[in-house]
């Protein structure tokens, strides 16, 4: 949980304040990241994508951490550590492809 | 407390030409006299193929009549099945009726009641719970998103931007059908409104509504981004006249709604278009079972009634729906009924509805800490038998396969039966 924490302080984003402003992902290209936080305004609203991570596929936060959706969970795998993560998770993708998987609630724990 | 009236379009048989056009018409002058009235909340069940029972499948135009003859009463879907409709279908039409309506619906969830309602559209029963979570998931976005795009088990789409948006922001107030009590303790924890039945006793009540904020406070597990909307409403059979014993009388259609629930849960529709539920429900309507069904609701007397009430506002319950629109009940009976509710029982508690959010809002913020009382003693809802089975998600799945398991073995020519 403490990798947890620090990935998701780790992966801030972001942009200009402005309610108009574009989406922008601060990842490398295909990418993402974790922001833990409501998704209540800002450039976070205009989300250009809002996806539904397919069953099997993976979104890569570093070399030694991705997200993925099992069995209809998204789960954070950090080495060997899995943690689910919460189903109001929301995944955003902007006009680039970068992702950034918005929590809104905290993480339901590991398994 | 709140106060809702609930429909189901029950037309017992026989049937003429004009039966159905007579229902939705009555249907409506009653709405719109609820409206006058002060009532808060008009809540529509979607039903398909259940015969007599049910005639309501479309209820977003239904509705949508309801919004242009309405000035103030919110308009509630009770409940829209996700597992029969796609969620873009489902966001659409109910931010159609969000902006007709100026923004007074309230978009009820539910999984639809079974084999009869699922099979049609290529839903199946073991699959409904994990269907409805994942269309849940889908559908929210739609209406703040300008794109969304969705690869599910059971819904995929491209990315698109689903219009209208609703009117309400940032979308109508979500609830979900708890037709199984133990749903109650899952709505707290997805943070949607609860829509139940009417409780077996103010304990029982009590234990719930507890059990409801206890779960949503506590253990919240949100299903996607939506704003909480914490409330419990209870459906209750509704009756107001002069005398308990008059009520009675009029209220035979309670005994009829509860006999046909019980009977297309146990029986299914074998002969579509052939059955005949008002002939099969006379032998039943007489037995004791029948009787006691009309002591569960909240059927009697105006002070009779305002007695109950207080019990079930007291536990904590934020919102009773009044089925008055059921069986054989006369459309004059029904107006006459919301008339002496609204003018000798409701006055009451909507003056006291300051008190109960007070209340919420103190249990919300963790000033007030509900105990957690045993729900576990209380596993039906007052119209429901004892007897009646109810499975977790799980357990269907593992009884449809077991099911399905044995159909096939003895259908194949080449293994014993």
């Amino acid at each position: 949980m403490t990798r947890v924490a620090l990935l998701l302080l780790g992966g801030l984003l972001l942009v200009a304040p402005a309610q108009a402003a574009e989406f922008r992902v601060d990842a490398e290209p295909n990418g993402a990241i974790i922001i833990k936080r409501p998704c209540d305004g800002g450039p976070c609203s205009n989300g250009k994508y809002l996806v539904q991570l397919p069953e099997g596929r993976w979104l890569r936060i570093s070399n030694d951490a991705y997200v993925t959706r099992e069995n209809g969970e998204l789960v954070l795998h950090e080495g060997k550590t899995r943690t689910v993560l919460p189903k109001s998770g929301l995944i955003l993708k902007d006009a680039e492809g970068r992702s950034a998987v918005v929590l809104t609630e905290g993480v339901t724990g590991t398994r | 407390m709140k106060i809702g009236i609930f429909y189901e379009a029950q037309l017992p048989r026989p049937w003429t030409h004009e039966s159905e056009r007579r229902l939705f018409a009555d249907m409506l002058t009653q709405i719109e006299l609820a409206d006058r009235l002060g009532y808060d909340y008009a809540w529509v069940v979607e039903h398909h193929f259940l015969e007599e029972y049910s005639h309501m499948s479309a209820p977003e135009v239904f509705l949508g009549a309801a919004s242009q003859r309405t000035q103030r009463i919110r308009l509630g879907h009770g409940i829209l099945q996700l597992p029969t409709s796609h969620p873009i279908r489902v966001a659409e039409r109910a931010a159609v009726l969000d902006l007709l309506s100026n923004g007074r619906v309230e978009l009820g969830l539910g999984e639809a009641q079974g084999p009869i309602e699922l099979h049609p559209f290529g839903a199946r029963v073991r699959d409904k719970r994990e269907q409805w979570e994942e269309a849940v998931q889908a559908l929210v976005p739609m209406f703040t998103r300008t794109s969304v795009e969705f690869d599910g088990r059971f819904w995929k789409f491209p990315a698109r931007n689903v219009v209208p948006k609703p009117y309400q922001t940032p979308h109508p107030p979500l609830w979900v059908a708890c037709s199984n009590i133990n749903t109650i303790a899952s709505a707290g924890r997805w943070g949607m409104g609860a829509l139940g039945f009417q409780f077996v006793s103010p304990e029982a009540a009590r234990a719930w509504v507890n059990r409801y904020y206890t779960e949503l406070t506590r253990r919240p597990a949100k299903l996607a981004d939506y704003p909480s909307n914490p409330n419990i409403a209870m459906v209750s059979g509704f009756m107001c006249a002069a005398t308990d014993a008059e009520a009675r009388e009029k209220a035979a259609g309670w005994t009829f709604f509860v006999f046909c629930l019980s009977h297309y849960g146990r029986h299914g529709i074998p002969n579509p278009g052939q059955g005949n539920m008002w002939e099969a429900y006379q032998e039943w309507r007489q037995t004791p079972k029948a009787q006691e069904t009309l002591t569960s609701g909240l059927i009697g007397s105006p002070e009779t009634i305002r007695r109950r009430l207080r019990e079930f506002e007291a536990a904590g319950v934020d919102q009773v729906i009044l089925l008055n629109q059921a069986g054989r009940t006369t459309h004059e009976d029904i107006c006459a009924s919301l008339e002496s509710f609204a003018r000798e029982v409701m006055p009451e508690f909507h003056a006291r509805e300051p008190e109960h959010q007070r209340w919420k809002a103190d249990v919300l913020a963790g000033r007030i800490e509900l105990p957690e009382l045993d729900t576990d003693t209380y596993k039906v809802y007052a119209h429901q038998n004892e007897d009646i089975v109810r499975l977790t998600p799980d357990e269907l799945k593992r009884k449809m396969a077991e099911k399905e398991g044995r159909i096939t073995a003895t259908s194949d020519p080449s293994r014993p039966a």
